[in-house]
């Protein structure tokens, strides 16, 4: 266990990058903008990066993550001081509810067509729940298995998904029109690498294994959108849902299919787990600064809320509709605005002008993705509702404590 | 007080797993039947799937015309009446 520890802030960073949906979203970037779409990862590469050495330097000065609220407050005061916060939580609530409802459909599609989907999903997420009640911290030294799983089952498809399989599919004739929305939804592939900075061990290297997790992930997108484009017409990559499954299948067969299957079931758990994770710590670390009430520090009180949002938003057909790809396309544009905010309060101590650099380019391409992804008016009222409960938590705690 | 809210959280949790696993009393028909259907006379499949439900899937009829089942009075009426259509959901 000792051994896992120092992977654990990377594999926490990881997490959400693994999801099935990043390679989604990889695919339809590739389809929309070919070869041109890997030198379109270099400056969201490079503005992550950025955060990541932010966040480093953060913990080196406190060794505290709730110094990242205190760096808000003392900035821009207290009303937004839970807006990082609650971004991860958002995500958790509807980036799980999305990916753990896919995973399902790939289990009963790929391993056990008589096994019903959202059973498998429920079950998928009681398992990571039951991890979380466990007394042990268990959950960190599984997250850096299931990203492990991860990345080599994504490298394993590459050997026969760029050296290998069979001729690539006739291409249907499309004449690809420019979109300026796919030239930002790169800065999206990253989300989430913020999170290991919530890792409880392997502090000492954090620098080091952030900055290595978004360069790897990197790596890791530019080589499979290389798969993508030697086996998938550009027009079908650009509109697929399911990009990654044609790719592995096309280039593999029976095998690669399966082990795509795998790779979506555990990037889920990757995903799930490490929102978990860092909403629980972030919760609790808040909670010992007087910034949230005392019980949300309780280890199992967090994960039973997710869990139960979760639950409750399956159970209630939401992944069966098209207004969780809304909430999740409000919540992905916040946690860039949050970062932003987060990059301009660090630049405001500490004059760092990179962090003042990516924290423009980090709001513009969350205003470009909202007004180039369709649903604008949607996507702004349901982002303007997550920042007005943000606003108001801090407005609230603010008067609690002069109280 | 604690434990009450703990218990609460769980239940809430694990209620609608039953509900989930459970199959809904729907009348459904076999592929070998619409197969029946479609050598005798016209038959129109519709993918009613919305959301994750059809995005996640693999598992698409080539020929099968998506609509929206939460707005059924929009596309009841643009079939024709002697065509039997053919709801398809998973």
């Amino acid at each position: 266990m000792k051994l896992i520890q120092p992977f654990v802030p990377a594999a926490l960073s990881l997490g959400i990058a693994m999801s099935p949906d990043t390679l989604v979203m990889l695919g339809n970037i590739a389809g929309h903008t070919g070869y041109l779409s890997i030198g379109l990862l270099l400056p969201a590469m490079a503005v992550f990066m950025v955060f990541a050495a932010m966040f480093a330097r953060l913990e080196a000065h406190t060794a505290d993550t709730a110094s990242e609220s205190r760096l808000i407050h003392d900035s821009f005061g207290a009303l937004p001081v839970y807006l990082p916060f609650l971004v991860r939580v958002y995500a958790a609530l509807f980036l799980s509810t999305g990916i753990l409802v896919s995973a399902g459909f790939v289990f009963n599609e790929v391993f056990f067509p008589w096994f019903p989907n959202f059973g498998f999903a429920f079950l998928l997420l009681a398992g990571l729940l039951l991890i979380h009640l466990a007394p042990a911290s268990s959950w960190s030294g599984i997250q850096v298995i299931f990203v492990l799983v991860v990345v080599l089952g994504m490298m394993l498809l590459m050997v026969p998904g760029l050296w290998g399989g069979e001729q690539p599919m006739p291409a249907s004739p499309w004449k690809r029109v420019p979109d300026p929305g796919f030239v930002c939804l790169p800065f999206l592939l990253w989300i989430g690498m913020d999170l290991g900075f919530f890792a409880p061990s392997g502090r000492k290297t954090l620098s080091r294994s952030l900055i290595l997790a978004v360069l790897g992930a990197g790596i890791l997108f530019a080589l499979w959108i290389l798969v993508f484009i030697r086996h998938v017409p550009l027009d079908r990559l650009a509109h697929s849902t399911i990009p990654h499954l044609i790719a592995a299948r096309h280039a593999a067969g029976d095998s690669g299919r399966i082990i795509m299957g795998l790779l979506v079931i555990f990037g889920t758990l990757a995903a799930v787990n490490a929102l978990f994770s860092a909403c629980r710590i972030n919760a609790a670390h808040m909670a010992g600064r007087g910034l949230l009430p005392q019980f949300l520090s309780k280890r199992a009180v967090v994960p039973l809320f997710l869990s139960s949002g979760i639950a409750g938003m399956m159970a209630g057909g939401m992944a069966g509709t098209p207004m969780l790809e809304s909430w999740l396309r409000a919540a992905w544009i916040l946690w860039l605005v949050s970062l932003a905010l987060t990059g301009l309060a660090f630049y405001r101590h500490h004059r760092q002008p990179f962090t003042l650099a990516a924290a423009i380019v980090s709001t513009a391409a969350g205003v470009m993705v909202l007004l180039t992804g369709g649903n604008t008016v949607l996507i702004l009222k349901l982002s303007g509702l997550m920042l007005g409960i943000a606003l108001l938590t801090g407005a609230i705690m603010k008067r609690q404590h002069r109280a | 007080m604690k434990k009450i809210w703990f218990v609460i959280l769980a239940a809430a949790f694990f209620l609608p797993l039953p509900a989930a696993m459970a199959a809904d009393t729907v009348s459904v028909v076999t592929k070998e039947a619409v197969k029946e259907w479609m050598d005798t006379g016209p038959v129109t499949i519709l993918d009613v799937r919305q959301g994750r439900d059809w995005t996640a899937s693999e598992v698409k009829i080539l020929t099968a015309q998506r609509v929206d089942p939460g707005n059924f009075s929009a596309w009841k009426d643009t079939y024709p009446k002697d065509t039997r259509l053919v709801l398809y959901c998973a």
